[in-house]
C-alpha cells in the first residue's frame, strides 16, 4: 500500500484497483481499507477531501515523511529477506542438480 | 439515479457500521467514509443489478468485511460490550433514547385519545414536540455540533435500527417504487412545507390560523414568502449547498413543522379558538350582546304587570329554544307541564332532602310589577309601604 501511494495519492478504491493491477489478485477489498486505516493511525498516511463531480468528497491518502521512511526500511528488510531466500533456493536448485 | 441501487449500498454499509460500533465515533466515521466510497464504486461496477445479496456475494456479508477491516485496520475483535470510557456517552444516549420514546407514546396516547374523544388536544402534541426538540437538539448539541446531522442521529441505536429497516423496505422493488415516487413529489413538499410555515407563523402573530377562510391580503403575502422560501430553500438543499449549522436548523425546523402539520389540518375547517373551549357545552339559543345566553323572559304588560305569554315567531313555529328550565340534567323533561314557549318559564331544581324536582319561584329581575309604567299601581303600592 505505501509502495502504491509513493506513486502517487490516491482514494481507496483506487489503491485498490493499483494492487490488483500490480497482480495481487488475492488481496481482499476490506484488507485494503483496514490497512489504510492502520497506516494513518500510525502516522504514514495524510488526509485529504476532494470534491468529485460526480458522487460525495472523496477522501485522498498521502504519504508523508514519516510514511516514506516506513517504507524505505520495509523495503530493505524485505529486499534482503528476498536475496536471503534467492540464494537459499538458488543453492538447493543446484544441489539437486 | 438507481435509487435501489443507494438503497442496498446504504443498508450495506449500515450493517457494517453496527458491527464497528465499540470503536471511536471519530474512527468509524472515517471507515464509513472510505466503504461508503467503496461500495458506491462496487455498486457501479454491478450496474442495474444491484441488491443487498449482489453485494454481500462480491463483497462477503457485512460481518466478514467488518471482521476482515478491523483485523488489518489493527483493531481488537469486537469485545462484545460497549468501551469503559464511553460512560457518559451511554448515559447520555440512553437518557435522550428514552426521552424520544416517552414522547413518541405521549403522541401516539394523545392522538388516540383525541380519536376517541372527538376533541383535539394539543397539549399532547406541544409536549411531545417540546421532548423530541430537547432530547433530540441536546443529542446534537452533546455529540457533534461539527459533525453530519444524519451520522449523529444514527448513533441512536432506535434511529440506526430504524433507518436499516427502511433500507432493507426501501430495497424491495415495491419499496423502492414507493420512495422514487416519494422522492419525486419532492417540490409539492417543499410548498406543504412552506404552507404550513405560514400558517404557523400567522398563527403566531395572533391572526386565524384557518387561513384558506380568512383570505387578508396579510395572510396571502405571509403564504406567498413562505412558499417561496421554503422552495428556494428546498432547491439549495437538494443541491448539496446547505451544510453544518444551517443544516441542522433545517433538520430541527422541518421536525418542528411536522409536528406542527397535523394541528393546523385539524385546526382549518374550525373558527377560531374552537379547538380550545372542548370542555364548554355549546348550547343553540339566544344570546344577548354580552355573549351571556338568555335563559328566561319577563314580559310586562302596559299596566306595568308580569305577563304569561306564550311565544311564536313568523312561520308560526313556537320559540321554545331559550335556555329556561332545564339546567339541572337531573329535572329534564320533568317541568315539560307546560310548552317550551310559555314564559316566564318556570325554575325547576332537584330538591337535595327528598330527592323530587320541585319548581321554584323565578326571580324576575324587576318584580311582579314592573316600576314607573304604572303609576297607579306604583302609588298605591308606595303608599302601601309607608
Amino acid at each position: 500500500v505505501l509502495a502504491v501511494l509513493r506513486e502517487s495519492d490516491g482514494y481507496g478504491y483506487d489503491v485498490l484497483r493499483r494492487l490488483r493491477a500490480a497482480g495481487l489478485t488475492e488481496v481482499g477489498d476490506a484488507s485494503v481499507y483496514g490497512t489504510l486505516r492502520r497506516l494513518y493511525r500510525a502516522g504514514a498516511l495524510t488526509t485529504y477531501v476532494v470534491p468529485s463531480e460526480e458522487g460525495p468528497n472523496r477522501k485522498y491518502y498521502s504519504l508523508n515523511e514519516s510514511g516514506r521512511d516506513s517504507l524505505a526500511s520495509s523495503t530493505k528488510t524485505w529486499l534482503g529477506f528476498a536475496d536471503a531466500l534467492n540464494t537459499l533456493l538458488e543453492t538447493g536448485t543446484k544441489e539437486v542438480a | 439515479v438507481n435509487t435501489t441501487l443507494d438503497n442496498a449500498a446504504a443498508a450495506y454499509v449500515d450493517a457494517m457500521r453496527a458491527e464497528l460500533a465499540d470503536l471511536p465515533p471519530d474512527e468509524v466515521a472515517e471507515i464509513v467514509d472510505d466503504v461508503a466510497d467503496h461500495l458506491e464504486q462496487v455498486a457501479a461496477e454491478l450496474g442495474d443489478t444491484v441488491t443487498p445479496v449482489a453485494l454481500a456475494d462480491r463483497l462477503g456479508a457485512p460481518a466478514a468485511y467488518a471482521a476482515e477491516l478491523r483485523a488489518a485496520a489493527g483493531f481488537p475483535a469486537p469485545t462484545g460490550g460497549p468501551r469503559r470510557g464511553d460512560r457518559s456517552r451511554r448515559a447520555q444516549r440512553f437518557l435522550v433514547t428514552w426521552m424520544i420514546r416517552i414522547a413518541l407514546g405521549i403522541g401516539v396516547t394523545g392522538t388516540a385519545i383525541s380519536l376517541v374523544d372527538g376533541y383535539w388536544y394539543p397539549e399532547f402534541w406541544l409536549v411531545a414536540a417540546m421532548l423530541v426538540a430537547v432530547a433530540g437538539g441536546g443529542w446534537l448539541l452533546l455529540r457533534g455540533p461539527s459533525r453530519e446531522p444524519a451520522e449523529v442521529l444514527r448513533e441512536l441505536p432506535d434511529l440506526a435500527r430504524a433507518e436499516r429497516r427502511y433500507g432493507l423496505i426501501a430495497s424491495t422493488a415495491w419499496g423502492s417504487a414507493t420512495t422514487e415516487f416519494v422522492a419525486s413529489l419532492r417540490p409539492a413538499w417543499w410548498v406543504v412545507r412552506g404552507w404550513v410555515a405560514a400558517n404557523v407563523l400567522i398563527f403566531f402573530v395572533g391572526r386565524d390560523p384557518a387561513f384558506p377562510i380568512d383570505r387578508s391580503v396579510g395572510a396571502v403575502l405571509v403564504l406567498a414568502a413562505a412558499i417561496v422560501a421554503s422552495v428556494w430553500w428546498g432547491r439549495r438543499s437538494a443541491a448539496g449547498a446547505v451544510e453544518g449549522w444551517p443544516r441542522l436548523a433545517q433538520l430541527a425546523g422541518n421536525a418542528l413543522l411536522a409536528i406542527a402539520a397535523p394541528v393546523v389540518v385539524v385546526s382549518i375547517g374550525q373558527p377560531t379558538g374552537y379547538a380550545y373551549i372542548h370542555h364548554e357545552p355549546v348550547f343553540d339559543g339566544f344570546y344577548h350582546q354580552d355573549g351571556l345566553p338568555i335563559v328566561n323572559l319577563f314580559p310586562y304588560g302596559p299596566e306595568g304587570d308580569l305577563l304569561e305569554i306564550r311565544l311564536y315567531d313568523q312561520e308560526g313555529r313556537a320559540v321554545d329554544n331559550v335556555f329556561g328550565i332545564d339546567w339541572d340534567a337531573d329535572c329534564a323533561g320533568v317541568a315539560d307541564v307546560r310548552p317550551g314557549n310559555v314564559f316566564p318559564r318556570p325554575l325547576v331544581e332537584l330538591d337535595p332532602v327528598t330527592g323530587q324536582c320541585v319548581e321554584v319561584e323565578f326571580a324576575a329581575p324587576f318584580g311582579a310589577v314592573l316600576r314607573g309604567t304604572a303609576p297607579s299601581s306604583v302609588v298605591d303600592d308606595e303608599h302601601g309601604d309607608g
